[in-house]
């Protein structure tokens, strides 16, 4: 009876390992070189919007990941880009803010900062999982994204990936020299 | 009885070079912070090599930003008197908002500026001014929150460095009976009217780079 159950708790232990190692690679690793995943998402512009149709081939985009509409980090994120967009906008470079608020609620969020980007809506959590933003592990599992700036470039490979608080000071950098690599191509 | 006696050595050994390796921390961050400003013989201070300006007298405490965030560096001073008795000062290269026509922008910050805090700021006058030789939005705000017994007064300037909005922005905490304290404003006013670029900013840069870049 003693040795059922130790090897019972062996059992349930080695099987929440494994569900354990395998949501972090589930969650894992899109990484800097990797193909843009592509999108579809419901968004703020009354249409939807499509990377494959929207940016790639024309624009670089920074994908601004946020855990929620109006929480104060957040909020910051999407101000941030918004002070720089006529920097990125002469660097040939697009923005897209996504959570997992819906289209009204995203609605009210860009009007009340008047942003002049879209915010799409991932309601559910796939977009989330392709890059590398749900599930969150700590402090507690959520659902909410965490907050992530991807860069892919205009030829859609990701260029650049950092998570929390975004350094704008280093992305334009970076965007000049993007947009210097991709000069007259 | 032997070994208990060696143990209180050990750790009082341990706990001497903690306090050795604390204060030396200490005189590492206060040398870093003194090594910010230096004099000149105008009466001013340079602020590493990026700008000078007036400081302010004796019981104002500096405060720098290391790790980049909502303002650059700028000054605080504690009050007597109940909680929150105090006025800072700070240089803001990302101020709240986002709009690059400064009436609207100082509107936006007035509408964030202390909403943490549950105090809308409500602009009282604007007028129009110059500093660091260039044209500047004076913006005086206030708003109170008789929950939290607070309320805040603010003089914030706004200007350009190329097309970019910073602000020099002065603020005063009082409870709600607290008496604001003008001549604060005062050496404020000094700080800003003195504020010189010792060279380009950062924005005036990426904007020149991509302007080459375009050709």
């Amino acid at each position: 009876m003693h040795k059922k159950t130790v090897l019972a708790l062996a059992v349930v232990s080695i099987l929440f390992l494994l569900i354990f190692a395998l949501g972090n690679a589930w969650a894992a690793e899109l990484k800097v070189g990797d193909e843009a995943p592509g999108f579809i998402l419901s968004s703020t512009l009354d249409k939807d919007v499509n990377y494959y149709r929207d940016y790639y081939g024309k624009y670089h985009l920074i994908l601004t990941f946020i855990a929620n509409a109006f929480g104060p980090n957040c909020t910051d994120d999407v101000i941030g880009h918004q002070r720089n967009l006529y920097l990125y906008e002469r660097l040939n470079t697009k923005v897209l803010g996504v959570n997992r608020d819906d289209v009204v609620t995203n609605k009210q969020f860009v009007q009340a900062l008047s942003l002049d980007f879209p915010m799409g809506s991932s309601v559910t959590a796939r977009v989330g999982q392709e890059h590398g933003v749900y599930p969150t592990q700590e402090p507690y599992p959520s659902p909410r994204f965490k907050r992530r700036t991807i860069i892919f470039d205009k030829a859609g490979i990701v260029r650049y990936i950092k998570d929390g608080s975004p350094d704008y000071k280093e992305i334009l950098n970076f965007l000049l020299n993007l947009e210097e690599e991709f000069k007259g191509k | 009885m032997k070994s208990k006696t060696a143990s209180k050595w050990i750790l009082g050994i341990f706990m001497l070079a903690m306090i050795g390796f604390s204060l030396g921390g200490c005189a590492t961050t206060g040398e870093k912070l003194k090594s910010a400003l230096t004099a000149t013989d105008r009466g001013t201070v340079l602020y590493e090599d990026k700008y000078e300006f007036k400081p302010p007298p004796q019981g104002w405490s500096m405060m720098r930003n290391l790790t980049g965030g909502d303002f650059e560096f700028g000054f605080l001073k504690l009050e007597k008197g109940e909680f929150p008795s105090q006025t800072t000062m700070f240089y803001d290269e990302e101020p709240f908002g986002s709009s690059r026509d400064l009436e609207t922008r100082a509107k936006q910050y007035s509408t964030f500026f202390l909403v943490g805090r549950g105090i809308s700021m409500e602009i009282k006058k604007m007028e129009k001014g110059e500093v660091a030789g260039r044209p500047a939005l004076a913006v005086h705000m206030e708003g109170e929150n008789p929950y939290r017994n607070e309320k805040a007064k603010s003089t914030v300037y706004f200007f350009k460095t190329g097309e970019y909005v910073v602000t020099l922005a002065c603020t005063q905490w009082r409870p709600m009976n607290g008496t604001w304290d003008l001549e604060l404003f005062n050496i404020f006013e000094g700080f800003a009217k003195s504020f010189k670029f010792l060279k380009s900013t950062f924005y005036e840069e990426m904007e020149q780079k991509i302007k080459k870049l375009k050709g």
